[in-house]
């Protein structure tokens, strides 16, 4: 019976034609689409998961200062939390330093990024699985290491690696491999190849303004975040208060800006959700994973309509096979499960094209995110099946409509060749559908836009500076204390315009708050702290709006600071900031605008710039001319200061574009996707219109008997859908513009939504959509009526 | 006002040319009413749709009202029908989604008359078929009698010169169809020529002359003289 099914299934397809194929296809590309935006979505929101008791495992984030949070906290906690909290079950820390370790295999050295110091409960706390060694015992005993068996097939390649030595640090410490862990089979944000003993941590109960390792906690079974939150409360009142010395009473202290704050973290939210400073890995992207989510659900909608619309309306053509059938005494019943089953045997068939289409995509998509899906379709039936699940799904849920309305068809009104009685009712459903395809197409069009537009606008916004053309030279301690004689060596080159040494360059990672107050201010504000030389405003081009700039000699500078506009009204001196005392000693010298120095979704912070005239960074503003030559050039001044190290540089600009990478990442997946929404859409567009065209075909030869021209024919029948799409864009636009206002609320810096992103939505919806009927109906207008209307 | 010399019509298909006309010469003066009989498959369509301007002959010359047609391009022909030629067919072939009324002003929209105009124009035409009373309705609320008169309202609100019947009375009983025949009669009495292809001798009774075609040729002519003494 099944197979009878199939039979005539691949019959519908051979008879239609080029409808099945859009019929088809359109269903592979949204069935493709939507299972690598799922595989996707799953990847991003199940880190963590294949974790032994993830549920009960919490890190605890911190900040004092108000200096914006860190995804590292005390020293202390580790001893001192689970003291407080008897809920806790295990304790555990990590570190993890920026710059690679070397280690020797042998003779061989590597550089090794990816790796952690751990404590001996790393392990027991995090279910990785050991192929050879002993998780529980991994790491107990000092001068032990880990690692993965990536790395051990790198360093030993089929021999086994497990107690085998290592050196590693300039020092060659020798260590023995204890264990190899398998690659997990879930996504960590734990990954790394090497685990390194960390080195024991003194136990001190003062000095709690420190974020000196990653400290992870696991409660015991029947206990939550609560525990910890009560816990970490009471520390911070009996323990921590105590000990800041602070003279103010515990509840001004704690709203104060000095307090020591806590974050209890859910392990599973880290990945996604925690945005502090030093994070151990760069997290992912909320926005993108359910804005993707909500996109695959709209592709699906659109194919599964597509599917529905091209089946009722090829129901004209079966209406005699059904009324036969009827007539023969076949019950409603086997009609539905018939047409039901023919639905399932289309959607397979487009399941096999979906799964080629999928790994494209999947390439394509990670390509143009940057996300790595660990998925392989073929070669894994896991993800066969459930493509294969998913495609009898689709081909139920969008046989359903046409199943029963085929199947409500009665004999008699079909046999006496009219069968037009419910023409109307259906052509509304299909209208409906139509409108539904084109409003989500609009939105998706309108979304894009604007996420382009923003994405524009923060590239191109004035940052108030310029970071184009300057080059970041980092490690200047390297040359210990002839960094200023570097500047002026460097200076001396022709390509370069100026060269500037500074504590903190914008958009790097390093942090500086302090507190200051005016003498009126009865309590300080912290504001961000910029350390540099007299030529950091002219190298990073920023803009001096009044006074003037550091003369370059630390008499007459140590006592000056500089302010931008924000920071002068934080410290409400507005009236006339020059000269105006800060602190006890210090006084403002002069105003510069304000300027960018992190992301735009935040505002830009009051900033205060204090003299320094050394630094471990350099600034060098080049003029443009022969980069590669000036860069040998500052490689070879380099050499000559006599570094073992080679220079280590960076430019601003692609620093700066860094910053944008998730609104660019996110700003391509939506595009994408929108086009593939588009395309699905008109592809249905196209085959509905054939058949509208068809069921109108007299109509056009009497039209054009009548005197109509090619050109009314065509505006008589694009008109109709035209209407539609003028429909779709009506519910489109309070849609579109309601998101979009909400995502640009998250930005500090943020376009206005104008009519413009909306018209452009609507107008390229209508001219694809009048690009899509012009095939047909201008076939159509120029058939010659007289065969249309005599062989009918 | 029409005049054929050797029409011919043949179609090709990749195996099989098939001459439908076989160089038919006919002279049809303005104010006559003709009828074109013969077998299925006789060329009679072929000669109402070449006659019609619908389609362009394979060779042959084809004169109407002073213009030689036969060359005419798809626009060129289009042009040349609107106003002039009415067509009636078996099946009244009427939109089902336009009323009464929007049928029949159809002809008049295509041809850029202005809405008060269009508006006499096809009231006077249902007058003249006995519609009025039904101007709202849709096509399929009426009976093929009321259907088919609503076409000849179509086909004649543009006071074409020319109408040309495809079996206007091939769907219809036998009452109605003699009340088709009498419109017709009118028609032309009125002095519109009347081209009409018909199975039945009956109905081709009405008309001045017939014009009896077999295997693409004109077989023969007869002149129903006692009506065309009449006039």
């Amino acid at each position: 019976m099944i197979f009878n099914y199939l039979k005539m299934a691949f019959r519908t397809i051979r008879r239609q034609g080029v409808n099945a194929v859009v019929n088809i296809l359109g269903l592979a590309l949204g069935i493709a689409a939507a299972f690598v935006i799922g595989m996707y979505m799953r990847q991003e929101l199940t880190y963590e998961k294949g974790f032994d008791n993830n549920e009960r495992i919490y890190r605890v984030a911190t900040d004092f200062y108000s200096l914006g949070g860190f995804a590292k906290s005390q020293k202390q906690l580790v001893d001192a939390l689970p003291e407080a909290i008897p809920a806790i079950e295990l304790a555990t820390r990590f570190d993890a330093r920026g710059e690679p370790v070397p280690v020797w295999v042998g003779q061989t050295q590597y550089e090794e990024a990816s790796y952690m110091e751990v404590d001996s409960a790393f392990f027991d706390m995090f279910s990785f699985e050991f192929i050879e060694g002993d998780r529980k015992h991994a790491m107990h005993r000092p001068g032990e290491v880990v690692i993965s068996d990536a790395l051990a097939k790198r360093y030993f390649g089929d021999e086994s690696a497990i107690g085998k030595t290592i050196r590693i640090g300039n020092g060659e410490e020798v260590m023995q491999i204890s264990g190899i862990v398998r690659a997990p089979s879930f996504k960590t944000h734990l990954q790394v190849d090497l685990w390194l003993p960390l080195a024991p941590v003194e136990r001190t109960e003062s000095g709690w303004t420190n974020a000196n390792y990653y400290n992870y906690f696991r409660l015991k079974a029947g206990h939550d975040a609560h525990s910890l939150v009560g816990g970490l409360d009471r520390l911070l009142e009996n323990t921590i208060y105590p000990a800041s010395g602070v003279e103010m009473p515990f509840e001004q202290w704690r709203h104060s800006s000095q307090a020591v704050q806590f974050w209890v973290q859910p392990l599973t939210d880290i990945y996604l959700y925690s945005k502090f400073n030093l994070e151990f890995t760069p997290g992912g992207n909320p926005t993108q994973v359910y804005v993707l989510g909500l996109i695959g659900f709209f592709l699906l909608l659109i194919a599964g309509f597509n599917y529905v619309n091209l089946t009722t309306a090829a129901s004209a053509s079966r209406e005699k096979e059904i009324g036969v059938k009827r007539s023969m005494g076949v019950e409603r019943g086997k009609l539905i499960s018939q047409f039901l089953m023919e639905s399932v045997a289309l959607s397979l068939i487009a399941m096999i094209v979906a799964t080629g289409l999928a790994e494209v995509l999947l390439s394509f998509f990670e390509y143009i995110t940057g996300t790595v899906l660990a998925v392989n379709i073929i070669t894994d039936y896991k993800y066969l099946l459930a493509l294969l699940a998913f495609s009898v799904l689709i081909g139920l849920l969008a046989g359903v409509y046409p199943a029963l309305y085929l199947s409500r068809i009665r004999p008699v009104q079909l046999l006496k060749g009219g069968g037009s009685g419910s023409v109307h009712s259906r052509g509304r459903v299909r209208h409906v559908l139509v409108v539904a395809q084109f409003a989500i197409a609009i939105i998706l069009i309108a979304g894009s836009a604007g996420v382009r537009n923003q994405l524009t606008f923060m590239r191109d916004v004035d940052k108030g500076l310029d970071e184009e053309g300057v080059l970041v030279i980092e490690n200047l301690e390297e040359l210990g204390d002839k960094g200023r004689l570097f500047k002026e060596r460097l200076g001396q080159l022709p390509a370069i315009a100026s060269t500037s040494i500074a504590r903190r360059i914008p958009t790097g990672r390093s942090l500086s708050v302090g507190i200051y107050r005016t003498p009126e201010m009865s309590e300080g504000i912290s504001l961000e702290r910029f350390r540099a030389d007299e030529d950091y405003m002219e190298t990073l081009g920023m803009h001096l709006l009044e006074g003037r700039n550091f003369t370059g000699t630390w008499a007459t500078d140590s006592a000056s600071v500089i302010l931008n506009e924000s920071a002068v009204r934080a410290l409400g001196i507005q009236e006339n900031p020059i000269g105006q005392r800060i602190n006890q000693d210090l006084y403002v010298i002069g105003v510069i605008s304000d300027f960018n120095y992190q992301s735009l979704r935040t505002s830009i912070e009051p900033v205060i710039m204090q003299y320094a005239d050394s630094g471990f960074r350099m600034a060098v503003n080049l003029n443009g001319t022969g980069i590669t030559r000036v860069i040998k050039d500052i490689e070879a001044t380099w050499a000559e200061f006599g570094s073992e190290e080679p220079v280590s540089y960076y430019f601003l600009d692609e620093s700066f574009t860094a910053l944008i990478q998730q609104e660019e990442s996110l700003e391509r997946a939506i595009s994408l996707f929108t086009w593939l929404a588009i395309l699905i859409a008109c592809m249905g567009l196209f085959g509905l219109t054939m058949y509208t065209i068809r069921r109108r075909t007299k109509e056009i030869g009497i039209r054009k008997i009548l005197g109509a021209t090619v050109v009314q024919i065509v505006a008589l029948l694009s008109s109709e859908f035209l209407r539609l799409v003028g429909i779709a864009f009506l519910v489109a636009l309070p849609v579109s513009y309601f998101t979009m206002q909400s995502w640009l609320n998250s930005y500090a810096y943020r376009i206005d939504l104008g009519p413009g992103i909306f018209l452009t939505a609507g107008l390229l919806a209508v001219s694809l959509a009048v690009i899509t009927l012009a095939y047909h109906a201008v076939k159509a207008s120029l058939t010659n009526p007289a065969e249309t209307l005599h062989y009918e | 006002m029409i005049l054929t010399k050797e029409l011919k019509k043949v179609y090709r298909t990749d195996e099989i040319e098939t001459t439908a006309l076989a160089g038919v010469n006919v002279d049809i003066k303005a104010g006559e009413f003709v009828s074109i009989m013969g077998p299925s498959g006789c060329g009679k369509s072929t000669l109402l749709n070449i006659l019609g301007l619908l389609d362009n002959p394979s060779t042959g010359e084809y004169h109407f009202i002073g213009n030689e047609v036969s060359k005419f391009s798809e626009r060129q022909r289009a042009g040349m029908r609107k106003g002039n030629i009415g067509f009636v067919f078996q099946s009244f072939n009427l939109i089902d989604e336009l009323t009464v009324f929007e049928n029949v002003e159809l002809p008049l929209l295509y041809i850029g008359v202005g809405s008060k105009e269009r508006e006499e124009k096809v009231h006077a035409a249902l007058d003249r078929v006995g519609m009025m009373h039904r101007r709202k309705h849709f096509p399929q609320q009426l009976s093929g009698g009321q259907q088919q008169r609503v076409a000849i309202a179509r086909a004649v609100v543009a006071s074409p010169k020319l109408i040309l019947a495809d079996e206007p009375t091939g769907n219809l009983d036998s009452a109605h169809g003699q009340e088709v025949m009498k419109l017709l009669t009118e028609l032309n009495e009125g002095g519109t020529t009347i081209i009409m292809v018909t199975h039945s001798p009956a109905d081709a009774e009405y008309s001045h002359r017939v014009i009896h075609l077999f295997d693409g040729h004109v077989v023969s002519e007869n002149f129903m003289r006692e009506r065309y003494a009449m006039n």
